[in-house]
């Protein structure tokens, strides 16, 4: 009887000091709250990169993989055979880069609009944007198909004005049209942030700048624009880091020299059935995008820390 | 209580809470139950097919006995098939080709097949049956369907040619308008064969290397490379591109299209051909259901249909059902061993690991 009301107690005295931890410690009390989301990420985004860097050292052969550690796949990437998907990075660099610059170039304004001249029905307007994203990525892509295709929108449209007497074929599969695609495609990840960053400027910064005597354009550069930069750096992350291992658009509009990186990718993992050089082409493209994003936040810091000083 | 009661009761405000929650509870039942049974109108055999295939012409016996299609995803390759039944797909029948076998057989993906829960089996042509790798010991893992080429598909007031030849494909006066398979089992073996290969599927080293410095020197001749025979219908019927490898069956759309359209049968240096059929994966989950679908596809009445659709059939009684009209319209001779003394029979490639490879690399810009 003794012994068993001494293990009670003692198991209550326990549960006691865990609640008394519980409450006292803040993290803890974070890191509970925030658990679910902690089990997603891990699963979702930490296991399959180590089983990936893991899978790198592996070689295959057929449909067998032998595990002995090796870096041979390191050796194919860095050797002569490796060229090709040196290449293929920079050119997925390339083409995400001016979807990049196109996708800002287009948003910017669009959100400037949206948060400087939209005064009435502003929640419209966003739903407006969003619409495009109501149908799935795959059918945005078929429908640039239809309008870029040989009897396409544009082509029957131009043949019917009689402007030309041929289908253009320079529209749909070469890396062009790859880059119009993603363009459109990825606006609204542009659009939303650079709205948020514009929307939250003081307008009383702005009269003061004209009380100073700026004009419309210098206000724009000194004041609004610097302002919106954080949202602008986003959109700019948001939408180069996907698009460069994006794998779907090239398929369907890059016709045969419109290949990014994302396909080989795709290709070592099926077709041709060599995993570890597939997760070692993977782990270089992160490392290159992880630089370049890391110089470009970089000279973005070096800046804003200079004007500041 | 009644609905108009109900409704009645909640207009007035004197339904109870606990009513109200019985009710809640109720439709929560219903709609629940209604969605098992959904998802049962949903248990079919799973057909893992070529895109374009995934019509019920080619199963009529399957949706009359259970009332709806199979389960139909589609491939563009076998070999991306094989890959994704490899990573755990699970299909109950699948539909590569013969010279796909080898790499499947390899694979472990394949279970054998009990020939005598096949009604149609016994009228199958033999020939077909026993193609390489269909067999092992006595045990069957292949039941051959349909019977078909490989040829070059053109617009013959598009282009000018003197005679019909594969070399077509690798025309530069046609720059741009020009498109090839994506799958390497069709694309390299036809490289080989403009090359002059000794054994187009299996290629020494240095016949290799041939094929792909002049698949290399084909790209930039090349519009896109095809994954889907729409996809080649579409842009010969429009004029985007003037020639292309291709199957019977996209001929027969075209010409019922109206598009003046000509399948090289056969160009100077050969025809391919090949057998296709089903196989049962390994841990199939509708087993039976599976069987019903692979005597469906084999039946007569489905081998009309076939042949009308522009291929051969294996069933000898589907050649007699179709009759000599239809057969000499699609151009198909009432034996298939008739048909493949003709042809280059499309085979298992030896050194498929390096071909795949190669191709692979020419796709990426090598």
């Amino acid at each position: 009887m003794t012994a068993i009301g001494t293990a009670a107690g003692a198991t209550s005295r326990g549960s006691n000091a865990l609640s008394q931890l519980w409450l006292r410690s803040e993290s803890l009390r974070g890191l509970t709250l925030i658990s679910p989301t902690l089990v997603v990420m891990f699963g979702m985004m930490v296991a399959p990169i180590i089983v990936t860097i893991v899978q790198s050292f592996w070689t295959q052969n057929g449909f067998q993989f032998d595990r002995t550690p090796t870096l041979g796949s390191y050796a194919v990437m860095l050797g002569q055979d490796g060229v090709i998907y040196w290449r293929l990075i920079g050119r997925s660099l390339w083409m995400s880069f001016t979807a990049t610059v196109a996708v800002v170039a287009l948003a910017y304004p669009m959100a400037y609009f949206m948060a400087f001249r939209v005064t009435r029905h502003k929640l419209l307007w966003i739903i407006l944007i969003t619409i495009p994203f109501w149908t799935s990525y795959l059918l945005r892509v078929f429908a640039w198909k239809v309008i870029l295709g040989f009897n396409g929108a544009i082509n029957s449209g131009l043949i019917q004005a009689g402007l030309i007497k041929q289908p253009l074929e320079f529209l749909l599969y070469n890396p062009t049209a790859v880059t119009i695609t993603l363009a459109h495609a990825w606006a609204a990840y542009a659009i939303l942030p650079i709205y948020v960053s514009l929307e939250k400027i003081d307008r009383s910064l702005l009269e003061a700048a004209t009380d100073l005597g700026d004009g419309p354009v210098k206000r724009f550069l000194r004041v609004t624009f610097p302002l919106s930069l954080p949202g602008t750096i986003a959109a700019i992350l948001m939408v180069f880091i996907p698009t460069v291992g994006d794998y779907v658009t090239p398929s369907l509009v890059g016709g045969t020299d419109g290949m990014m990186i994302g396909n080989s990718i795709a290709m070592m993992y099926g077709r041709a059935n060599n995993q570890p050089l597939g997760a070692v082409i993977s782990i270089v493209m992160m490392l290159v995008i992880a630089v370049l994003v890391g110089l470009f936040l970089l000279a973005v810091g070096r800046r804003r820390l200079l004007q500041k000083a | 209580m009644n609905k108009n009661e109900l409704i009645d009761r909640m207009r007035a405000g004197t339904l109870s809470r606990r009513q109200f929650g019985q009710i809640l509870a109720g439709a929560g039942l219903a709609f629940t139950t209604m969605g098992v049974r959904a998802a049962r109108a949903d248990d079919q055999a799973i057909y893992f097919t070529w895109s374009g295939y995934d019509d019920p012409g080619f199963f009529p016996g399957y949706v009359k006995k259970y009332g709806a299609n199979p389960q139909l995803p589609v491939f563009a390759t076998a070999d991306e098939a094989l890959t994704k039944i490899r990573g755990g797909f699970q299909v109950d029948v699948a539909h590569p080709c013969n010279l796909d076998l080898k790499r499947w057989r390899e694979a472990d993906v394949l279970q054998p097949i009990d020939t005598s829960r096949l009604a149609n089996w016994k009228d199958l042509f033999p020939s077909l049956t026993q193609v390489a790798y269909a067999q092992d010991s006595g045990k069957q893992y292949f039941v051959p369907i349909d019977w078909g080429n490989t040829s070059v598909l053109y617009r013959p007031d598009l282009v000018d040619i003197k005679e019909e030849s594969w070399s077509l494909l690798f025309d530069d006066r046609y720059k741009g308008k020009l498109s090839m398979s994506g799958d390497a089992a069709d694309a390299v073996p036809i490289a080989g064969i403009v090359n002059g290969a000794k054994d187009p599927f299996n290629m020494t080293a240095d016949e290799l290397a041939a094929a792909k410095e002049l698949l290399i020197k084909q790209k930039p001749l090349l519009r896109f490379y095809w994954d889907s025979n729409t996809t080649v219908e579409q842009s010969l019927a429009s004029g985007e591109i003037v020639a292309s490898s291709a199957w019977n069956s996209s001929l027969y759309t075209l010409l019922d299209q109206g598009v003046n359209a000509k399948f090289m049968m056969p160009p100077k240096e050969g025809i391919m051909a090949y057998v296709c059929g089903l196989v049962v994966t390994k841990d199939a989950p509708h087993l039976d259901k599976a069987y019903d679908l692979i005597d469906a596809i084999s039946s007569p009445e489905a081998g009309v249909w076939l042949i009308n659709y522009g291929y051969g059939h294996s069933n000898k009684k589907a050649l007699e059902l179709a009759g000599d009209e239809l057969l000499k319209k699609r151009n198909l001779p009432k034996d298939p061993d008739e048909f493949f003394a003709k042809c280059i029979l499309q085979k298992p490639m030896e050194n498929v690991d390096n071909v795949l490879k190669m191709f692979e690399e020419v796709k990426a810009g090598a």
